[in-house]
């Protein structure tokens, strides 16, 4: 069967609240790892919670492996892994526990529980599968959740900020295992990390005020927001007025020290090399180099 | 990795093996076992130290002696349904444990029914635990001769559904609250304070309580009762008199399987659509 997922017209309103979804759609098939982006409170996660039956749409379809979750609720979470918000184990379960009783209720035979366990436990590197979850730290329960999530190799993996609350070792950890899952899988995950996404995610979706901002390839996104912020460094400390007054096709100036400048222009690279040139004439200049990362641009002028 | 399809019963099975072993890893169960041991023991140990001549002057049936000692049945078995039932819905959606489960494919009603038949397990366990001490100390005064086998196994049956009564309730209150703690302490308060109240003030008042969980859970000792009296009037001087009442068996079961048909479905209901925010 060929992994799907699909959302088709999504709403969601909370009581008589605003539309927190405001008929969002979208399809992707195959393999492949999707970003889903926005600012906090653009309905990213009520959208991931829509897609694994914890919230039920005001209107609109979501279907996973082409079921619907609303109405075929267990054959659409079948094939699905999901970290959503911040799961907890109960704290008197054991790692190993815990796993064996997820393990079970999708359908993975205890023999094969008895070799994924240990093998999941090492490629995450869990603690000890004896451990009880109420004695291990918030980074070490993630990735108790991330492997039982694993278990019986969902082919859709849908993920909420999924290296939230890990320290840089253990984001590296889960990026790695998402670029190597993401060749067999179909990924779908929001996150605030744009760097974390780049490197991970084929496909981008941008999500504002409950709309559909932005969907496109990672590369194409890149190319449409390439970078229009420099970061400029002076031999001397500068006042931004002096800049700011520069003019045209500068459009803003925010002082990041009494010598590093961070530049707004307007245009492409032509216009990039004649600000250096004018940002010269006030100082030496010991640094100019493009700030910041495509999707953060698209990011930033997307939200606005 | 090799999956294979798992029928809902299978995950029936997984939901109560776990929620058993949960209830054993928390002692919730064993604390409330032990708690239940104790009183009932101390309720044989005094009777024992009182000899049987005593407790025969008092009783002269077995079935009476069987009817005063489980006159408190009820608190153990109240008392061990809200604290096993009175967090069974709200740590899905007060606790991040929601997260973990309610994503699996698995229905959720299937999650509720394991829940609820692990916690009728447990309660009942707790329950039969009062009910030994009260065949230890009934064969040890009365001999086996005069024990009164189909009444007793009547409390039984009555104790059983009073209990899935009971877990009900307490599965309802506890889908009203987001916090565990919180549901499990008002469920406590609301079953054994709130009913034993509203229980007494009523019964002042010369009206029955028929609409009453725990005037319905009279019945378990009632039953055994040699003397029992549906109304009781007693007068207290010349000017005041009192009533009180005793459900009969069939009365008791009616109020019992409303208070459930009521509970369950509206607790499965609310389970089924409850929505996880924050």
């Amino acid at each position: 069967m060929t992994v799907s997922l699909e959302v088709q017209g999504l709403r969601k309103q909370y009581g008589g609240g605003p539309l927190v979804l405001d008929g969002i759609s979208f399809r992707y098939d195959g393999a492949g790892a999707i970003g889903y982006l926005g600012p906090n409170g653009a309905g990213k996660t009520t959208t991931l919670k829509i897609l694994t039956g914890l919230l039920a749409p005001t209107s609109g379809d979501a279907r996973l492996n082409g079921f619907d979750v609303r109405t075929d609720r267990k054959r659409a979470l079948w094939d699905v892994g999901a970290v959503i918000e911040t799961p907890e184990p109960y704290p008197s379960q054991t790692v190993r526990e815990c796993m064996e009783m997820v393990g079970a209720f999708r359908g993975v035979p205890p023999g094969e529980l008895a070799t994924e366990i240990p093998r999941l436990a090492q490629e995450l590197n869990l603690p000890p599968l004896e451990t009880r979850t109420g004695r291990i730290s918030k980074g070490q329960r993630q990735r108790v959740v991330i492997a039982a999530t694993l278990l019986g190799d969902p082919n859709l993996l849908i993920l909420d900020e999924p290296t939230s609350g890990l320290d840089p070792a253990e984001r590296i950890l889960i990026r790695e295992l998402l670029v190597r899952l993401k060749a067999d899988h179909l990924i779908l995950m929001s996150s605030h990390l744009m760097s974390e996404v780049t490197e991970i995610c084929d496909q981008v979706i941008f999500l504002n005020r409950g709309k559909v901002a932005l969907a496109d390839r990672v590369d194409a996104v890149a190319e449409r927001f390439r970078s229009r912020l420099v970061e400029v460094e002076f031999l001397q400390p500068i006042q931004p007025q002096q800049i700011a007054a520069l003019g045209p096709p500068l459009r803003s100036v925010v002082a990041l020290t009494p010598q590093r400048f961070r530049i707004a222009f307007d245009g492409g690279d032509p216009e990039r090399a004649a600000l250096l040139v004018r940002l010269q004439t006030l100082a030496p200049v010991v640094s100019y180099a493009p700030s910041g990362l495509a999707l953060e641009d698209a990011y930033l002028q997307l939200i606005q | 990795m090799a999956r294979k399809a798992v029928s809902d019963f299978e995950q029936l099975l997984t939901a109560i093996r776990y929620q058993l072993a949960f209830y054993l890893r928390t002692y919730r169960f064993l604390g409330l076992l032990i708690l239940v041991l104790a009183i009932s023991g101390v309720v044989l140990g005094i009777d024992l130290y009182s000899g049987s001549a005593f407790i025969v002057a008092q009783d002269s049936t077995a079935s009476g002696f069987l009817s005063g000692y489980l006159g408190n049945i009820g608190f153990a078995i109240i008392l061990t349904a809200a604290f096993l039932g009175g967090d069974a819905i709200s740590i899905d959606f007060g606790t991040g444990s929601g997260y973990l489960l309610l994503v699996q494919p698995v229905r959720r009603r299937i999650l509720l029914f394991g829940r609820y038949i692990a916690a009728f397990l447990a309660t009942v366990a707790v329950g039969l635990a009062y009910y030994l001490f009260a065949v230890v100390g009934t064969l040890t005064f009365y001999g086996a001769s005069g024990f009164p086998g189909p009444a007793f196994a009547a409390s039984i049956g009555l104790a059983a559904l009073f209990a899935a009564a009971a877990l009900a309730v307490a599965f309802l209150f506890s889908s009203f609250f987001r916090t565990p703690a919180v549901g499990m302490i008002v469920t406590v308060l609301a079953l054994y304070l709130g009913f034993s109240v509203v229980t007494g003030v009523v019964q002042i008042a010369g009206i029955e309580p028929w609409f009453s969980l725990t005037y319905a859970g009279q019945a378990i000792s009632g039953v055994l009762d040699p003397n029992f009296a549906h109304e009781t009037v007693t007068h207290l001087g010349r000017r005041f008199t009192l009533t009180s009442f005793s459900p009969y068996p069939w009365e008791a079961i009616a109020i019992l399987v409303g208070y459930w048909i009521v509970a369950f479905p509206l607790t499965w209901a609310i389970y089924e659509r409850k929505e996880t925010r924050g």
